[in-house]
């Protein structure tokens, strides 16, 4: 039997208004930028070969698509258990022979399905970047998977400050400043240090070190590694083999674990 | 009406058998505040059990702890016989709470809500089964299943967080004030379910302070202060229904007379406290109907014209009133 929580809450997102409304910006944002970068290649002198504009504009809807599911999921997650506090549900829910994890597995599969709803609307721009060529045609599928992945890992981490702040709000809080620690602010440090260091030496042993601390834990490294690796870039960063991916993903299914580990510890507090 | 309640309450009644015991417990919440301490009580099957005290006397801090929502710092929480003591999951299974305040989902028809509950208790989530059509017969809900819960009044959607608990089936009811905010004849009704559940047997702790409506309802109450069970006789934490009706400290009688002091006068002789209120009247507790008798019979050969005599119930609002102010029940 689909968990009931799962049951209620998709019986209660079809019907939320809210929810066509983002979906309508969410399609808006991605069309438009396809579309400015479709138009910038083509314009360009017409020197651009088919190959080229599909490239760029792969490029735009991918890291586009991954940009909105990293921002909206935790976003969309950060109230589902947080709200049944303060809507005073929460005794009830608790007062039921469903375990806290059942619960927070409920929770996070409502959480991922948005995500994948999300994810799936926007396929057809990537679809139509694909058409021009150039890319490999197994760089937007696996890039499609990684962003809905890293949606994911940021629902989970959502879904447990929800659980253990208690507060919608706090819990958009955190999860909107967990979200620029890890998407902005690493990878900035990670680049001033690199600035600082400055000797182009990227094989030292120390620039390795600020390199994989700081830029592949990025919730999208795994996506830049496949996309230049598709587009038959010879970075340095796309030799160091397909453990940079591995290894982002691994690091995703660990958070994704402390994120449900903290949901059903928070959901296991007492109900004041 | 009736019928649907027998087959709801399906489970069997053993009269007079412990169904929930609670052996010293207490609760110290993270501000330091002692709302529980050392509570001890039973709970007999088929009882209802009133729940009295003023805001902050821990009622409602008791009924979570009895539903596993809260844990103790000590003491344990059995039911049936099955040690439930901070655990919800446990507790679930056997005992049912009607929280305080009642929350409810937006954006859920009164179907969907009755049938997420259901699919919550593993009963199948079908809104044509049977058990789901009985709840909806005995609470009189049929009109209102399509209907948003967050649109209904208070008094309906307390109708329809009573309906989950009776599709649980759950041996025992919590009843946080579950007439607070109520209009008279939603109160009423909802009374009336409490009382139907009461003669078929079901077993319901409830919390009110609604205490003339308590009374006819439950047949036991204990009082709570601070966190304690107050002594309503010297010794004896709780009271029952019939005990109370026939009055705890002798049956209280109202004199109406025009010379109040000469009246006192004659009561003090025959070694009668009395008390005089502010209307001129005046107020004595007798052991007796005869003691009575004998001191209107004083009253009036003393040549005092008395225009009013008569016997005062005595309520579990003025019991409460009087053990809460520390003095012995009217």
């Amino acid at each position: 039997m689909i968990n009931p929580l799962l049951w209620l809450d998709l019986r209660v997102r079809v019907r939320e208004r809210r929810l066509w409304a983002i979906a309508f910006f969410f399609l808006a944002i991605p069309m438009l930028i396809t579309l400015l970068s479709i138009t910038s290649s083509l314009d360009d002198g017409g020197n651009n070969e088919p190959g080229e504009v599909g490239t760029l504009t792969a490029m735009c809807a991918i890291f586009c698509q991954a940009g909105l599911l990293v921002i909206l999921s935790p976003l969309a997650a950060a109230q589902r258990i947080s709200q049944e506090r303060e809507q005073r549900t929460y005794a009830a829910l608790v007062n039921s022979p469903l375990s806290p994890a059942t619960i927070a597995r409920g929770k996070l599969w409502g959480a991922w399905i948005f995500t994948l709803w999300l994810g799936v609307l926007t396929l057809p721009f990537v679809a139509v970047a694909g058409l021009w060529g150039g890319l490999a045609p197994w760089v937007m599928p696996l890039c499609f998977v990684l962003n809905i992945l890293a949606g994911f890992t940021l629902s989970s981490l959502a879904l447990g400050l929800s659980g253990l702040l208690g507060r919608s709000m706090s819990a958009y809080l955190a999860s909107g400043a967990l979200l620029c620690l890890w998407g902005m602010a690493m990878p900035i440090i990670g680049m001033l240090s690199l600035g600082i260091l400055d000797n182009g030496n990227v094989a030292k042993a120390e620039t390795k070190a600020l390199f994989c601390g700081f830029l592949l834990h990025h919730p999208l490294a795994p996506q830049v590694w496949l996309a230049m690796r598709g587009c038959g870039s010879t970075e340095t960063f796309t030799d160091w083999g397909l453990w940079v991916p591995l290894y982002g993903v691994g690091i995703w299914g660990l958070l994704t674990l402390l994120g449900f580990k903290l949901a059903v510890r928070g959901l296991q507090r007492e109900v004041y | 009406m009736g019928d649907a309640m027998s087959a709801i309450t399906g489970t069997t009644v053993h009269a007079g058998e412990v169904l929930l015991t609670l052996d010293r417990l207490h609760k110290r919440y993270p501000n330091g505040v002692e709302a529980v301490r050392s509570i001890s009580m039973e709970v007999r099957r088929g009882e209802v059990f009133g729940l009295v005290g003023p805001n902050g006397a821990g009622k409602s801090t008791l009924l979570k702890l009895i539903a596993g929502l809260l844990r103790p710092e000590q003491g344990t929480v059995l039911m049936e016989g099955v040690d439930v003591t901070g655990r919800p999951v446990e507790a679930a299974r056997r005992i049912g709470l009607m929280p305080d305040p009642l929350g409810v989902y937006t954006d859920v028809s009164c179907r969907e809500y009755l049938v997420f509950f259901a699919r919550v208790h593993g009963i199948p989530g079908d809104a044509e089964s049977p058990a789901f059509k009985r709840v909806v017969d005995l609470l009189g809900l049929l009109p209102w299943l399509d209907a948003e819960v967050e649109s209904l009044s208070a008094g309906w959607q307390r109708r329809l967080a009573l309906g989950r608990m009776l599709l649980l089936d759950a041996p025992l009811l919590l009843l946080d004030e579950p007439a607070a905010g109520l209009d008279i004849q939603a109160r009423s009704a909802l009374l009336e379910i409490v009382r139907n559940l009461r003669e078929l047997g079901r077993t319901v702790v409830i919390s009110s302070h609604i205490l003339p409506e308590l009374e006819s309802l439950a047949d036991r109450f204990g009082i709570m202060n601070a966190g304690q069970w107050v002594d309503i006789l010297p010794g004896q934490s709780f009271i029952g229904r019939q005990a109370l009706k026939q009055g705890l400290g002798g049956c209280r009688w109202r004199i109406g007379c025009e010379a109040a002091d000469a009246a006192l006068g004659v009561l003090t002789k025959a070694g009668i406290r009395a008390a005089v209120l502010a209307d001129g009247g005046i107020e004595f507790s007798a052991a007796c109907e005869r003691l009575a008798s004998d001191i209107l019979r004083d009253l009036l050969l003393a040549g005092i014209r008395v225009n009013d005599f008569r016997r005062l119930d005595t309520g579990l609002a003025d019991v409460a009133l009087s053990v809460l102010k520390g003095g012995q029940p009217v």
